[in-house]
């Protein structure tokens, strides 16, 4: 994965600051604020109609905020909205095929509508093809493409100028399993390349494989931001300094789980200690060495454990704990 | 790699035709080069010109067999010219628009036009590249009735310059026409709605296609005569014209929304006008005088009213634009005061648009009133029959234009806050209802109160027509004078109307330029240096 670069350091590949749009008397996108750092992947999750693509539209230029603005790599999408299009590739969840068209004049036509002549244009779509995997599929028409085909070829579209930052909207949309492995990793490999990544998917469990960080939104509002354990500790209201680095341990007991429950409140280790099903769950510090010295207490304290597992927090309970389902 | 490399479109060492293909492509507008590879493939452009092919070849022959039987081989150039012009502006009239407006409204429907937009091509390149392929296609047309216009020729009846006015006209109409398609095509954001225009352009291009035939057969008829030539050239300037006008407004249409989308429609309308102008004077100078049964009076106020009304509608739109000013158009600006000052009226903006409109009505009636003056003392077009008092539909143009376009102005300026959407829409529609519903209620009016009284014997019967445009002219065009009180009043109300709309339009005048920020120079400069470099280096040149 790619490493995070510190805000200080560097200026954001996307700032967006007090992004407001509304459609009628609706406000898809209220306030929304937040960054994306450069070669950092950030998922955008939200329920649907939460201002999501409309979000992504104006960043890609496509659309104008009626207050806020937002820049890429510095460049403001509403004054200058033909230098974030050179530094930008966009993949909307329409693939927007051309009749009669085949992949290769396709990449051949968007490489030339970036500007890219001769040889430079040769070797973009040689590239892309490359990139893609679709050096079998040039003479094909993309009417007869299958989905995930499209999606890739879409993908090598949005890659043609060489862009340093990527929007995909719900790129995994529709995709069977083998195509969404497939696009994992490119956009893992893409991370890798250096590029930023703002990605949407309500695929939240391959989300959380490939992003950094995530941004929640809800009503065109920004609920949270940060890492999926920061999101989850935030909502949960462990925000405290010494809550920092908590994970969550799930430990199953044979015989009567408050056993081990009550053992765990007398040594006063362990944070939010539940017994859910048979199963005890608690927060405890994010260190293996601390885990291993906690078993082998418990084990030698005579608790009859048969499980003691580390429980990851998943981006759904992170995405169910934040937003309230609420649809505009 | 090696694959990929073996793809014809990826080699390097081509044949020199490939070069020279790919030398020429990289210089073209992608769009262009991509509509035309679609073109060619597509089943209605080889069906059309295979029947194009036919019909050409099956009015030679039915042409030669009319001739032979009439026994007029030497002079039947004129009608076959004629007939193959006829089959050439099918394609061109209908096949192409039509073609054109589903180009651009199909990017809508298939949302590739987000795809597109998102790339470097700038909305003008976009549509000149949809131009430029229909361009491409009529060439092809036009190819297949060579032969046959050489052949034409040859048969004599029809002379070199009645030839290339004949290619010339079919040829300008045809691109004001996809122009014409383009520009409804970026209106056509819902299906419902392309359909409708679809509809709509459709029944506009047939009944060209009609007056083409008509147009064909009547140049046929009256070859080589002044007023064939002045016709042709004035409807020339009319396709010329609405035809810039139309792919400015499809340019703007599909243009994003911080950039400047007013300005080059109005200096489109400015040589519209100036086209309008230069028609009008070389008609009245050459073609007038000679024609004894000439009505100058119809034709001049004709001329009159036509532009009057057209400028109020189109400054309906103009003063219905939105108030605020991006920074990107702002700092397009002229910088010096001689530039803000000349490019003032060019300037987005409703306040400039009620100016620019409003000073169009003016000047261009004022205009006719010196030129009829001029006329009149120094006998410049030796036009007669023009009274003074016939001068005065001039005056009511300019009242009722005025007015109008004032209303709208006010209104939009007062309640034009409340609409978000449209606006543009909405001041032509008021306008046209304001113009309609007048005419409508006056008459009303007159003909519940005073239904059963002589209009000439009752003082107050007609009083409320003197709100009606139409009726007024109309009467006043029939050398009545009991509107010219209406006229001479009405200036002067229209007249201080359009002061209390200047006072507020000219709030809008002052406007500072922004400098474009140095880091958006830099990076254009870097740009434009390394795609230089990158030409100079092009791998696939023809050295």
């Amino acid at each position: 994965m790619s490493q995070t670069i510190a805000p200080t350091l560097k200026q954001p590949a996307i700032q967006i600051n007090r992004l407001t749009r509304y459609f009628g008397p609706t406000r898809a996108v209220n306030q929304l604020s937040f960054s994306v750092m450069p070669g950092e992947v950030v998922g955008f999750i939200g329920p649907n109609g939460a201002g999501k693509t409309t979000t992504m539209r104006i960043l890609s230029t496509l659309d104008e905020p009626d207050e806020g603005d937002a820049y890429v790599d510095g460049f403001s999408v509403i004054n200058d909205p033909d230098q974030v299009r050179f530094r930008l590739g966009f993949v909307p969840d329409a693939y927007g095929a051309y009749p009669a068209v085949t992949c290769i004049e396709y990449l051949d036509f968007f490489a030339r509508s970036y500007g890219l002549k001769g040889r430079q244009r040769i070797e973009a779509i040689e590239h892309v093809l490359d990139f893609t995997h679709m050096h079998h599929m040039t003479d094909k028409p993309m009417n007869g493409l299958s989905k995930g085909m499209k999606q890739r070829l879409c993908l090598g579209r949005a890659l043609i100028h060489d862009p340093t930052v990527l929007i995909l909207d719900e790129p995994a949309a529709g995709l069977d399993p083998r195509a969404r492995i497939e696009l994992k990793e490119m956009i893992v490999d893409l991370a890798k390349q250096g590029k930023s990544l703002l990605i949407s998917s309500h695929i939240l469990s391959e989300l959380a494989e490939m992003c950094d960080r995530v941004a929640i939104i809800e009503r065109g509002e920004l609920l949270a931001s940060g890492t999926v354990d920061e999101i989850l500790r935030k909502s949960t209201g462990l925000v405290e300094d010494h809550h920092a680095n908590l994970v969550s341990v799930a430990v199953e007991v044979t015989g009567d789980p408050n056993v081990a429950a009550t053992w765990l409140q007398e040594q006063s280790v362990a944070q939010a200690i539940q017994n859910k099903n048979g199963i005890v769950e608690f927060l405890f510090e994010d260190l293996a060495e601390a885990r291993q010295q906690l078993l082998r207490r418990m084990v030698d304290a005579g608790l009859p454990v048969c499980s003691f597992s580390v429980k990851r927090r998943s981006l759904e309970e992170v995405f169910m704990n934040v937003t309230r389902g609420n649809v505009q | 790699m090696s694959e990929i490399a073996s793809h014809r479109m990826l080699q390097t060492d081509q044949h020199w035709v490939d070069r020279l293909s790919t030398w020429f492509a990289d210089r073209c507008s992608p769009i262009l080069v991509k509509e035309a590879r679609q073109a060619m493939k597509s089943w209605h452009f080889q069906w059309t010109f295979m029947m194009l092919l036919l019909a050409v070849v099956a009015w030679s022959f039915m042409g030669i067999s009319i001739a032979l039987f009439n026994d007029e081989t030497q002079e039947s150039g004129g009608m076959l010219m004629a007939g193959y012009m006829v089959i050439l502006g099918f394609p061109l009239a209908i096949v192409l628009p039509l073609a054109s407006f589903r180009s651009l409204a199909r990017e809508f429907d298939d949302e590739t036009i987000q795809l597109l937009s998102i790339t470097t091509l700038s909305a003008r390149r976009i549509v000149l590249g949809k131009l430029g392929s229909a361009a491409l296609q009529m060439v092809i047309y036009m190819s297949a009735v060579v032969p046959c216009v050489a052949f034409s020729y040859l048969l004599r009846g029809i002379d070199l310059t009645q030839i290339a006015m004949l290619l010339l006209v079919p040829a300008v109409s045809s691109m004001s026409l996809c122009c014409l398609g383009l520009m409804l095509a970026g209106f056509a954001r819902f299906n419902w709605l392309a359909i409708l225009l679809n509809l709509a352009l459709m029944a506009g291009v047939v009944a060209c296609y009609f007056g083409w035939c008509g147009f064909n057969t009547e140049f046929y008829r009256a070859a080589g005569s002044s007023d064939m030539i002045f016709g042709t050239l004035m409807v020339l300037s009319l396709f010329i014209g609405t035809g810039y006008v139309a792919f400015e407004c499809a340019t703007s249409l599909i243009s994003f929304p911080s950039e400047d989308r007013s300005s080059r429609i109005r200096v489109a309308i400015s040589l519209q006008l100036l086209l309008a102008i230069a028609a009008f004077s070389a008609f009245m100078y050459v073609s007038a005088p000679q024609n004894n049964s000439f009505r100058a009076e119809i034709f001049v106020f004709g001329y009159s009213t036509c532009i009057t009304h057209y400028l109020c509608l189109v400054g309906a739109m103009m003063v219905s634009e939105q108030t605020g000013m991006s920074y990107r158009v702002r700092r397009g600006l002229p910088t010096s005061l001689l530039g803000r000052l000349l490019w003032g009226l060019y300037v987005p903006g409703p306040g400039r648009g009620y100016l620019y409109a409003l000073s169009g009505i003016g000047c261009w009636n004022l205009g006719i009133l010196l030129l009829l003056r001029m006329d009149a003392q120094v006998g410049l077009f030796e036009v007669s029959g023009i009274q003074y008092s016939q001068y005065m539909p001039l005056a009511i143009n300019f009242l009722f234009g005025t007015i109008y376009l004032t209303m709208v102005y006010l209104f939009m300026l007062f309640c034009g806050r409340w609409i978000k959407y449209g606006r543009q829409l909405v001041g032509a529609l008021l306008v046209v209802v304001m113009y309609m519903m007048m005419a409508i209620i006056t008459t009303t009016i007159d003909a519940f109160l005073f239904w059963d009284r002589s209009y000439y014997n009752n003082s107050w019967s007609g009083v409320a027509q003197h709100a009606n445009w139409p009726y007024v002219l109309g009467r006043l065009g029939s050398s009545a004078s009991d509107f010219e009180a209406t006229a001479v009043v009405g200036s002067i109300g229209a007249i201080f109307l359009a002061m209390i709309g200047c006072g507020f339009a000219l709030r809008e005048w002052v406007i500072s330029p922004v400098m474009v920020p140095q880091r958006v120079q830099d990076e254009d400069k870097r740009r434009a240096m390394t795609q230089a470099e990158l030409n100079k280096m092009d791998g696939v040149s023809l050295k």
